[in-house]
């Protein structure tokens, strides 16, 4: 467990002192600030019975799809570019220890990030007052199932990730690749009740399955405050699944 | 040199190695999901628990014996915004009630979503066999079929208005009742007697009316029938409940006698509404039954307990299964001129006799038996001090040498029968008290209630001017970041 935390302490620095870094953390603020105004807007042009909470985690996938490739690409591919994964499987670290950790530092930058944007509720109220209450902007229910959702998702889609930067030496591939998968995996169970064909029979038929594995069935019962296990067990046990196969790809490749 | 040394075998036992754990481990991830997709937990943590279902619900959904199926149609005009607000609180809706109906792991309701232009054959089946023709501006409709039963719940019955801004959604209690419909075909009877110039389920008169009762009847599955007691022997075998509904001439003691058998032999199940100043001529009844229906009427003086047009509310009540939730939420009832129905003071001991005072006027109130000489002032020597009891609901429980207690008849004597005419049926705390009564005299307790949802729809008082102001501000996040990254580059450099 030493060597674990070494390299874990070591991945965590090594990613609070990289610039992009802080690029990407600027860019995914801004994108995240712009997503927020935009749904303050429409908040504030027509009655509805949602917060802006609700709506603004509804745009999760889009940081997603972008933030996660750009924390995680560099992670195993560039080991092995330059030729320091072989050096790092010659001490006493296991591969596993070496991909928990890399899957570790990336996990808690993504939270931190998102953790940045609890303020956000709080800013709005600050400026504007008594007159657009806290309540309407920051429900407790809504935020921690929201949050909790971010938190248990991001295990999965951070070890794809890792998952995609172990399977190449090219950072740009591995980016690339985990853009995809993360796409597909997210939007594909809401994208297959849309499939323009003429009859979708067969699709109600792996109803259960598509919503079962549909990330915005999830959100839409995590962020109306509604929590549920399977989630967990899913996000869970596919994250271990993927990081056993990263773990296998690194030994084997190493 | 054995052939496990050679390095070709060696790589392939390893590849095989990896193969069967990834293999095993993929086994274990579906393994896990499929138990955890049937054994889970679901917390709703909103404040007044929004998107939970009622208990009532909870308790039908698990007494689902025949799979249950309910098609939803989508909207098709993709440009309505209320309409896809209408479909994102049905499926709300649905999703929890499959989520409640699974009993022993099974799924006992299945809901489909189909789209009429692309799923052709539901959309045939939607008009063939449950006689539904979803046309383009039909928008959603939702069918709820079981075997070959099968009834339609229209978004009418899903909302109500209560203000401008605001909204009821009733769908819970209409998909609820639908499914009781497809459920249980045999529904349960009540009688309503007639002869006496009683209220009438089919008059849609503002005071006398029942029409809005006949309403609330049909959609939770009860049927009605009119009885004249003249004309039997015997209350009906299937009477569930007998209704006595403000007579304004008395029972014959023929008749009381027929109702007398029905609670004493039959546990029997009675409901008698009464208005003031009307002889009703069931007192020996009453007496039996410890229920005492003076010739008064209740006059309020307190303000508090006076509706602007003059009506009493009411707002004590007793702590009994039927007003649990009505104490729970604090809600009041409006009631029109009654007459005091309390405790018999004189009617004999019995123990297995039970009665409860269930709903009482204000202290300030008293019960003024000189009410022909237009006297209203109280009269302590005459009159019934406040607060006076408005209902009664008595029971009898029949004990066994062996200890156990089996229901015995049941009745409730309401000493005012406008809080259930059309005027008031809908108001406050009526139609959940009345409903409470009727499910307690059925011994359905535990499915007393499906409370309406009020949603609440915000809108931010924020000018455009203000919003970019925020945007500005909000910015100084992302800006703070910047400004750390750049410091710790600075460092770096050094």
């Amino acid at each position: 467990m030493r060597h674990f935390f070494t390299l874990l302490l070591h991945e965590i620095r090594m990613l609070l002192i990289a610039p992009a870094s802080y690029v990407a953390a600027v860019l995914f603020l801004m994108l995240m600030t712009f997503v927020y105004y935009f749904y303050l807007n429409a908040a504030a042009s027509e009655p509805s019975d949602h917060t802006v909470g609700v709506w603004f985690f509804q745009a999760f996938w889009i940081p997603v799809c972008f933030m996660i490739p750009l924390l995680t690409m560099k992670s195993i591919a560039e080991e092995r570019r330059l030729g320091t994964l072989e050096t790092l499987m010659t001490t006493p670290a296991t591969a596993l220890q070496i991909v928990l950790s890399k899957f570790l530092s990336s996990y808690f930058f993504y939270i931190f990030l998102w953790a940045l944007t609890i303020p956000f509720p709080f800013i709005v109220h600050y400026y504007i007052g008594e007159s657009v209450p806290l309540s309407l902007l920051f429900n407790h229910a809504s935020m921690i199932g929201g949050y909790s959702f971010i938190a248990i998702s991001g295990l999965l889609y951070i070890a794809v990730g890792i998952f995609a930067s172990s399977m190449t030496r090219n950072q740009l591939v591995a980016g690339m690749l985990s853009f995809c998968i993360l796409f597909v995996m997210i939007l594909a169970g809401a994208l297959m009740l849309k499939v323009p064909i003429i009859d979708t029979q067969w699709i109600l038929q792996s109803y259960d399955i598509v919503n079962y594995i549909n990330s915005f069935e999830h959100l839409e019962d995590f962020s109306r405050g509604v929590l549920d296990s399977r989630p967990l067990f899913l996000y869970g046990s596919m994250t271990m699944l993927l990081l056993g196969i990263t773990t296998l790809i690194v030994e084997s490749k190493a | 040199m054995s052939a496990l040394d050679d390095f070709r075998i060696a790589r392939w036992v390893k590849r095989l190695n990896r193969t069967i754990q990834i293999l095993l481990s993929l086994t274990l991830a579906i393994a896990l999901n499929l138990i955890a997709a049937k054994h889970f937990m679901r917390e709703d943590i909103t404040r007044n628990h929004r998107y939970s279902l009622a208990p009532e619900t909870l308790a039908y959904l698990q007494q689902i014996e025949e799979p249950i199926r309910i098609i939803v149609t989508e909207p098709t005009n993709a440009n309505s915004p209320e309409l896809a607000e209408i479909f994102a609180d049905i499926q709300n809706l649905l999703r929890e009630f499959q989520y409640a109906s699974r009993v022993n792991g099974k799924q006992m309701l299945r809901v489909d979503y189909i789209n009429i232009y692309k799923d052709s054959l539901a959309t045939e089946e939607l008009v063939r066999k449950y006689n539904v023709k979803p046309a383009e501006e039909a928008q959603i409709v939702v069918v709820v079929t079981s075997g070959d039963e099968y009834t339609e719940v229209y978004l009418t019955d899903m909302y109500r208005d209560t203000a401008v801004d605001e909204k009821v959604f009733t769908g819970e209690q209409a998909i609820t009742t639908a499914v009781l419909d497809v459920m249980r075909p045999d529904k349960t009877m009540l009688y309503f007697t007639t002869g006496h110039s009683e209220m009438n389920l089919e008059d849609v008169g503002e005071r006398r009316g029942l029409s809005q009762m006949a309403t609330f009847l049909r959609k939770r599955n009860y049927r009605a029938k009119e009885l004249d007691l003249t004309q039997v022997a015997e209350a009906p075998e299937d009477a569930s409940v007998i209704i006595v509904a403000a007579p304004q001439l008395g029972f014959l003691p023929e008749e009381q006698e027929i109702l007398r058998q029905y609670l004493d032999k039959g546990d029997g199940r009675l409901i008698v509404l009464l208005d003031p100043a009307i002889p009703h001529g069931l007192d020996d009844l009453f007496y039996d039954w410890g229920v005492l229906a003076d010739d008064m009427i209740v006059l309020e003086a307190s303000d508090n307990f006076v509706a602007s047009g003059g009506d009493m509310l009411v707002a004590k009540f007793a702590e009994h299964p039927t007003t649990d939730y009505i104490l729970k939420n604090q809600l009041k009832g409006k009631f029109g001129l009654s007459r005091p129905v309390r405790i018999d003071p004189g009617s004999p001991l019995d123990d297995r006799l039970q009665a409860v005072e269930l709903v009482g006027s204000s202290a300030m109130s008293w019960g003024e038996r000189n009410y022909r000489n237009e006297s209203s002032k109280y009269d302590q020597a005459s009159d019934l001090a406040g607060p006076v009891s408005l209902a009664v609901v008595s029971e009898r429980v029949t004990g066994s040498d062996l200890g156990l207690d089996l229901q015995g008849g049941k009745l409730a004597v309401f000493g005012n029968s406008t809080w259930l005419g059309n005027s008031k049926f809908n108001i406050g705390a009526n139609p959940i008290l009345f409903n409470n009564v009727l499910n307690w005299m059925l011994e359905r307790d535990e499915m007393v209630n499906i409370p309406p949802q009020v949603i609440e729809r915000h809108q931010l008082l924020i000018s455009q001017d203000e919003a970019f102001q925020i945007y500005l501000r909000l910015l100084t996040l992302p800006g703070g970041v910047a400004l750390v990254g750049m410091l710790i580059l600075m460092l770096r450099r050094r």
